[in-house]
């Protein structure tokens, strides 16, 4: 029988799908009795959905960064080109 | 990430190799921003721009050796991560970068259990339960914000690019150069902490 630190070390990978069988089976029985492990693992699914809302990378490259990153990476090909 | 419109690494590496401008200008335009996200994610906000770049240029340097054995993509954001990393060492010879993942391990303080493993201080309920409710807050998205911004580096890179970012754990791990058990006990202990600084701020509202 799984206990309640037992739950809270596998929640990530049972959120996560991750679990083999068997383990996902006790962790379910041990969720279907205890309430403040389903809290434990509803909590950490939140904040999981939570981050997932976070703004990803939209960050944005103005081609003014761009023009000058390959300006100085045509100059170092450039510069080793020559050292070879 | 706006790499839609990227050709092939089959196609792309030769041009890049021949220094073609046009694939200059793609490969930059397509994965700069990834690049300064993941080095910002190591190494904060104020040097982030300057490691980015200063990764091209290992990039370039570095491409007629490229072996392939991953995308250019992959290559490409394990150089900037390395770079970052190797920056952190220098600048604050006190972090541990690797974040201690071989430590005890807990994801949440043993103080919370009896002997017998059983919850003796149990999670308290949630004002809000649902993330959409939550992020409606803007001080909670801070309390988030200033959680992930106090996790050592490599658990905040894991946790940004695994549940902000998206990317799948095997990429994570190749850009980050940990193992994938280390990268899941570097993402778990991430998260379980952002848990915990959730529920701190939940309690501060009580």
């Amino acid at each position: 029988m799984l206990n309640c630190k037992n739950i809270t070390e596998e929640a990530n990978s049972y959120l996560d799908k991750e679990l083999p069988f068997f383990t996902r089976m006790k962790v379910k029985m041990h969720l279907a009795m205890c309430v403040n492990c389903r809290r434990y693992v509803d909590q950490l699914n939140t904040t999981i959905q939570a981050l997932r809302n976070l703004k990803g990378s939209d960050e944005i490259v103005s081609e003014d960064v761009v023009e000058n990153i390959v300006n100085n990476l045509k100059q170092v090909r450039h510069e080793s080109s020559k050292a070879d | 990430m706006p790499n839609r419109s990227l050709p092939s690494d089959e196609e792309l590496i030769p041009k890049l190799l021949a220094n073609d401008e046009t694939a200059y200008k793609q490969v930059v335009s397509a994965y700069h921003g990834m690049m300064i996200y993941i080095a910002r994610s190591i190494i904060g906000d104020a040097i982030a721009d300057e490691v980015a770049q200063e990764a091209w240029v290992a990039v370039i340097r570095a491409l007629p050796k490229f072996e392939r054995r991953s995308s250019l993509k992959t290559w490409i954001m394990r150089i900037v991560s390395n770079t970052a990393k190797s920056r952190l060492r220098h600048e604050s010879r006190t972090v541990n970068i690797e974040d201690s993942v071989n430590d005890s391990g807990d994801m949440i303080s043993p103080n919370h259990f009896d002997e017998r493993g059983h919850w003796s201080s149990p999670p308290s309920v949630w004002h809000a339960d649902t993330p959409d409710s939550m992020l409606s807050g803007t001080e909670l998205q801070a309390c988030i914000d200033l959680a992930l911004k106090e996790l050592p580096p490599l658990q905040r890179s894991v946790v940004s690019l695994r549940d902000i970012q998206g990317l799948d754990m095997e990429s994570i791990c190749k850009i980050l150069d940990v193992s994938e058990s280390n990268g899941r006990v570097l993402l778990h202990r991430a998260r379980s902490r952002i848990r915990e600084a959730i529920d701190e701020h939940q309690r501060a509202q009580d």
